[in-house]
């Protein structure tokens, strides 16, 4: 259950991106997530910690939405890129030699955020 | 007003980015560092026992740091061996981060190494999205744990350069399947290193050791 830990690495970095990128925070109300498969990261166990970590912090309220990558290879054998169903067996689904370097399943990256900027003061 | 941000930006960078500071620091002090992974009981702490053992035999100097959730049992345990070992306690964490890694190294002068092993929090899941910056990720099973571990948990197996089998010296009377095993390491990882050994009767300890000192100065890429 590492998934605490990953969701407050969320958080902070998640604030130290959003406020480098403007100066001011605003109201993050999505944050989505590119989880792969090998990634070792259990979405579900993370959206059950997700409520704790935001709270207090500008992700508060905010929702969490995960996409997951699956994994995927080029077989060393028949030159194919395959994409591997199931994440248990790293062969091609065609010759079934080895894949060699993966091209996906171990990413754990914060793709995007979705921002509603604080209403702006109107002064007259 | 709503706006889209796009950040591309690695969920652990900051784990990342620590990792990458101990591995150049390994680099540069000429260290091998190693990340033992295991569940608890596949006898990490007898084998590292007895690798410590027969590096000091060999006149290398070694360190090790130990994680676990409580108590330093396993540091006072190791610490006969006469090599320096610190504990890392957890307080309750399922697996060791860059920055505990780090804090641990304080003082010691990592030039004077030959080999550092990391000893991580007994878990075959957790441990595997944390780089520590080791040049050799390995991880344990034991003849007793059932041969299809590697494929009930491909991330960890796939992630790591090395796997070592433990208590081979019970491998008959548990009716261990060594064909299986080997099947289910490779469907996963098809290339890793596999080495067999026994802690009790000595076996595979000098060709573990050999393995950790061959590893390249660090890591390619970090995971």
């Amino acid at each position: 259950m590492h998934e605490l830990s990953v969701a407050h690495a969320l958080v902070e970095t998640v604030t130290s991106a959003v406020a480098a990128n403007d100066g001011e925070p605003g109201r993050v109300r999505e944050v989505h997530l590119r989880v792969g498969e090998l990634s070792g990261v259990v979405p579900d166990a993370l959206f059950f910690c997700y409520d704790i970590a935001t709270m207090g912090t500008a992700l508060e309220g905010s929702a969490l939405v995960v996409e997951r990558v699956p994994v995927a290879g080029r077989c060393d054998m028949c030159g194919v890129d395959a994409a591997v169903n199931g994440a248990v067996r790293f062969v091609c689904p065609i010759c079934g030699g080895p894949l060699g370097a993966l091209s996906g399943g171990r990413e754990l990256e914060i793709s995007h955020v979705v921002l509603d900027d604080a209403p702006v003061a109107v002064t007259s | 007003m709503t706006r889209i941000v796009e950040l591309r930006r690695g969920l652990l960078e900051k784990n990342d980015e620590l990792a990458g500071k101990l591995r150049a620091a390994y680099g540069e002090a000429g260290v091998h560092v190693a990340n033992w992974v295991s569940a608890p009981g596949t006898g990490k702490t007898a084998l590292l026992e007895a690798l410590l053992r027969c590096a000091r035999n060999r006149g290398l100097a070694v360190a090790a740091l130990v994680g676990d959730c409580a108590t330093d049992n396993d540091a006072q345990r190791l610490g006969r061996s006469g090599a320096a070992v610190r504990q890392i306690v957890t307080d309750g964490m399922c697996h060791l981060e860059a920055d505990l890694v780090g804090r641990h190294l304080d003082g010691w002068d990592l030039t004077a190494l030959d080999l550092l092993v990391v000893e991580n929090v007994g878990n075959l899941v957790c441990p595997t999205a944390f780089d520590l910056g080791e040049e050799l990720r390995v991880v344990l099973l034991s003849v007793t744990e059932g041969e299809d571990k590697p494929v009930k948990y491909p991330q960890l197996f796939h992630s790591s350069d090395l796997v070592v089998i433990t208590k081979t010296d019970i491998a008959q009377a548990v009716e261990w399947d060594r064909a299986a095993a080997y099947d289910a390491i490779r469907a996963v990882n098809p290339d890793v290193e596999v080495v067999e050994t026994s802690a009790r009767k000595g076996t595979g300890i000098n060709a573990l050791l050999n393995l950790h000192l061959a590893a390249p100065a660090a890591h390619p890429v970090p995971r």
